[in-house]
């Protein structure tokens, strides 16, 4: 519930702060929370089973289409975009394997840890990048890095959580699910952070 | 179903999502943590060189300043103690009585006048020559070098050679005079500190870069004590030799030479470089 309201927030903390976040990269991570927040309301009130295994899978596959189009955009060496260029299709065919195959489980326990796996290490390209050839004279100062601390907090938090989704009962998972939802929030906070800061010039 | 419950049915579930989620953030927690400290210091780091060249530069414009006024002084002094009491002989000698005077007085006086006007003539040359070597502007680098060691030769104390292998087109002429000058202020420094008895001058050069090395068998820097000189407030000389070659984004290497005997100062200059007008 707090992991839901935290995504209105954030989606009407951008909108008042619009002014400071005209950039496409920051018009992507909003449609990402926009998204989130849709998926978020739908997954809470058609919580079918039949339904979870393919609401899950298409939520992964969007949610990893945003955050790919925003490594694409932060991205300034060539051969990290070509990654997730490449990886982009070999995450499709994981998702759409698993969502036909392994139907026996009510979890997209294949594409959710593979993107967690994904952005996790887009991340760390992304801060390696920035300590190689810094965009800004700090880097905290910089939205991307708040939005990619986000989202590294994020998936690192959940990637043994997703990774064991499979293995637990209804029972275990509404147990553990808290953490996903912890995650969420502090994911949030990040962002709100993010979309609060003022633009800078990047450095040429 | 409680986490109390779970953990007696699946003490490994919970230990593998616990633990896996705990050292996961824990990860990530410290490589944002190293990530912003280490930019931190890096930052520190260039701001520190950066300093550290600013003084530098300070450093080198104060002795290049220095250098230029002792230059005027010296000219000031030349014209002034010299020239000046030469052309107010002369002027004497043609003063109004002159026309009152018996004629072979008069050839006398102007005779007189004549010799002194040659001397500031020749005085002025003087100058002139030490301020722009005649022989540099007209017939380049090599020339000019031969005839400062000539002349450093005649004294008969010092033997002076030189040896250009690759100065076939003459470089500009700005460029040329800056290497003159280094050349001439590290003969200079040679003929006063180093009580050497002969100096060689080599010239060489590849594609990239035109190099030219002095040998000399008498007391001589290393590297480090040409650094530690030219940050130091002494070492006036080198410090605008340094400037000088700045301005050709040139390098200058001190060490000995491969059989460990005599000095040898090298300098290396980019060919294609553009002179920094400063």
């Amino acid at each position: 519930m707090f992991s839901i309201l935290s995504s209105l927030l954030l989606i009407f903390f951008f909108l008042i702060r619009k002014n400071r976040n005209k950039e496409k990269r920051l018009w992507v991570i909003f449609f990402y929370v926009l998204l989130s927040f849709v998926f978020d309301i739908l997954h809470s009130i058609f919580n079918a089973q039949r339904f979870k295994i393919y609401f899950l899978s298409l939520f992964s596959i969007t949610e990893y289409s945003f955050l790919s189009v925003f490594f694409l955009m932060v991205f300034r060496d060539i051969r990290f975009k070509r990654l997730v260029i490449f990886c982009y299709p070999i995450f499709l065919f994981v998702a759409i394997y698993s969502l036909i195959y392994e139907k026996k489980v009510d979890f997209d326990y294949l594409s959710a840890p593979i993107e967690a796996i994904l952005i996790i290490v887009f991340s760390i390209l992304f801060f390696y990048e920035q300590l190689i050839n810094p965009e800004v004279t700090f880097i905290y100062a910089s939205k991307s890095f708040w939005i990619v601390t986000a989202c590294l907090i994020y998936f690192s938090a959940t990637l043994f959580l997703f990774i064991s989704t499979a293995y637990l009962s209804n029972d275990q998972q509404k147990v553990y699910w808290p953490i996903n939802d912890v995650a969420n929030i502090i994911k949030n906070i990040f962002f709100a952070i993010a979309f609060n800061r003022l633009l800078i010039n990047a450095r040429k | 179903m409680t986490l109390l419950q779970i953990i007696k049915t699946e003490p490994n579930m919970v230990s593998l999502i616990l633990l896996g989620t705990i050292g996961m953030l824990t990860l990530t927690i410290g490589l944002i943590i190293f990530i912003i400290f280490h930019q931190r210091k890096v930052l520190l780091y260039q701001l520190t060189l950066q300093k550290m060249e600013e003084e530098q530069q300070t450093i080198l414009l104060n002795a290049s300043i220095r250098l230029q006024e002792e230059e005027r002084q010296r000219l000031a002094a030349d014209l002034h103690d010299d020239a000046g009491p030469l052309l107010a002989t002369a002027r004497l000698y043609l003063n109004e009585n002159l026309i009152n005077l018996e004629r072979p007085t008069q050839l006398e006086h102007i005779s007189a006048a004549k010799s002194i006007i040659d001397d500031a003539i020749q005085l002025i040359r003087n100058i002139s020559h030490s301020l722009m070597p005649p022989t540099l502007k007209n017939f380049g680098l090599e020339s000019a070098v031969n005839d400062l060691f000539q002349k450093i030769n005649g004294s008969g104390t010092i033997s002076a050679s030189s040896r250009f292998h690759d100065y076939h087109d003459r470089l500009e002429l700005e460029k040329e005079q800056i290497i003159f000058r280094v050349l001439q202020e590290l003969v200079n420094n040679i003929l006063k500190h180093s009580q050497a008895s002969f100096i060689h001058v080599t010239q060489n050069s590849n594609e990239e870069n035109f190099y030219i090395s002095l040998h000399h068998n008498g007391f001589g820097l290393m590297q480090t004590d040409f650094e530690k000189m030219t940050k130091s407030s002494g070492g006036l000389g080198l410090k605008n030799i340094q400037s000088r070659l700045k301005i050709l984004s040139g390098k200058i290497v001190f060490d000995k030479d491969i059989s460990q005997a005599y000095f040898k100062i090298t300098i290396e200059l980019p060919k294609e470089e553009e002179l920094i007008i400063q």
